[in-house]
């Protein structure tokens, strides 16, 4: 057996034990992110959800309406404005 | 009748007489074209490298890429850009600043990553393990190409085509064997193009009916997740920073296209803040670095570079290595589901190679074929976008160690 085969054969150990514990380590990190975000920083659906009074634009509503200007503009449009009729 | 030898002479056609390499480099430039207009194989780069070729074989045109013997100065120095640009032209001067520098891959790797959500993977991370089964190929092939008498630089070279991501085997390609650039480069995208046709001829030979039919949302209710994730968006925000640091201490030298994947990446996710960012780094970024990647890739395959024994070998090497990564994540899954309780659909594996979205769309494809409620698409997206981190971390350690 050459001596590059037997490097290669170490670098195929190598490599993919790398690449496993790497990956466990995405797994094991975003695990991690997910706990601490849902312990400190939930964002609950009552946050969401409509907290403006009566008569005004939904605030869930009012994000959509801006990102779709801010696409169709290319960033350049801003919503000032957002009244209901009636 | 002088004069008219002499205008003969300062045309192109007495040296196409000399070389016949020329008309089959000439060709193969107009196979490249022909595969990206007519066929949309991966036009935006088979078209500009097809391009490439051409300019670089059209004789006394002086585009063709010089070996890097050719700047080399006593002493263990180079030429700087401006000889190398007055010597050998404006080709020589693109790919000795931009791509054998290693400077354009990264930046491309950016806006994938400014174009990547992690959500499916965030929401699915066991599957994340099948992007490291499926980078078997690049280490098999590897193995095989040293049999063959290929040089270890060249033989890990040719494996990361395996990892199915083309910056990731450019860069590889470039710090490793520069002098097999262009056909690896050919390889990497074309079998990326050919990825409909590789996934289901691969899992059409290991995987069984009923494990194309394993609903993975059935499986969801039968076995819910562990925990639901209450606040995504600072997930996905707090995800590329914490993990680019702490890959970089495990992998350094996969921290040029990690780092810049993970980077584009969080401008994505940072929103309205970062947007302007986010889209100069997907549009006229990552746009303008393909033109000269695809250029000057394209233009390193001289007659005299790709007329050879090794660009067949490459090719059939390539192909191995994709289908032995697909069958890689594929036995991985057949093997986990001998274990737990709750099944996962093979072709989930089969997507741990990269090639995002490409991938996963053909795997959904497939199991929508054998059921059509079957949707498989959001566990594909995470082992495949784990491939892309798995690949990334493959080159690294290739780098490192045969560097």
């Amino acid at each position: 057996m050459s001596e590059n085969f037997l490097e290669a054969l170490t670098l195929m150990v190598v490599g993919m034990l790398t690449v496993f514990v790497i990956l466990l380590l995405v797994v094991v990190l975003g695990n991690a992110i997910i706990m601490f975000v849902n312990r400190f920083f939930p964002e609950t659906e009552s946050k969401l959800s409509n907290t403006s009074p009566p008569g005004q634009v939904d605030r869930k509503h009012l994000a959509v309406i801006a990102a779709a200007v801010s696409v169709v503009t290319g960033g350049r449009g801003r919503v000032l404005k957002v009244e209901k009729e009636g | 009748m002088h004069i008219l030898e002499e205008l003969y002479e300062m045309t192109a056609f007495s040296s196409l007489g000399q070389q016949s390499g020329v008309l089959l480099m000439l060709l193969v430039g107009f196979v490249l074209l022909y595969l990206g207009i007519a066929k949309k194989y991966e036009p935006l780069l088979l078209v500009p490298i097809g391009f490439g070729v051409i300019l670089a074989n059209l004789p006394g045109g002086g585009m063709g890429v010089v070996p890097a013997e050719m700047i080399a100065l006593p002493n263990d120095r180079y030429m700087n850009l401006f000889e190398i640009g007055s010597e050998y032209g404006i080709m020589n001067y693109l790919y000795y600043a931009l791509i054998k520098t290693g400077f354009l891959p990264p930046i491309i790797f950016m806006g994938v990553g400014a174009l990547t959500d992690f959500g499916p993977m965030l929401r699915n991370l066991r599957l994340a393990f099948f992007g490291a089964a499926a980078q078997i190929g690049i280490f098999m092939v590897l193995l095989g190409a040293i049999a063959m008498g290929f040089t270890p630089q060249e033989a890990g070279s040719l494996g990361i085509i395996g990892g199915a991501d083309g910056p990731t085997a450019i860069y590889t390609t470039i710090m490793l064997a520069p002098h097999l650039l262009g056909p690896i480069a050919i390889a990497a995208y074309s079998y990326m193009a050919l990825v409909p046709v590789i996934i289901p001829l691969v899992a059409n030979a290991l995987m069984t009916k009923k494990e194309f039919k394993i609903n993975m949302r059935q499986q969801d209710k039968l076995y819910p997740p562990k925990h639901k994730i209450k606040n995504l968006k600072l997930a996905k925000i707090l995800f590329p920073i914490i993990l680019g640091v702490v890959v970089a201490f495990f992998v350094p030298s996969s921290v040029p296209l990690l780092g810049m994947l993970l980077f584009g990446n969080l401008i994505k996710e940072l929103g309205s803040i970062t947007s302007r960012l986010a889209d100069a780094a997907t549009g006229p970024i990552m746009n303008t670095a393909t033109i000269f990647l695809g250029l000057a890739v394209g233009a390193t395959m001289t007659h005299d570079v790709f007329l050879k024994g090794q660009t067949l070998g490459i090719i059939v090497g390539g192909f191995l290595a994709f289908a032995i990564s697909i069958a890689g994540g594929i036995l991985a899954v057949k093997a986990y589901n001998l274990f737990s309780k709750k099944k996962i659909n093979p072709l989930i594996g089969a997507t741990g190679l990269s090639a995002v979205p490409m991938a996963a769309r053909v795997a959904n494809e497939l199991a929508l074929k054998y059921d059509s409620s079957n949707h498989v698409l959001q566990y594909c997206m995470a082992s495949n976008i784990s491939g892309v981190i798995g690949s990334a971390v493959a080159a690294g350690v290739l780098i490192s160690m045969l560097l």
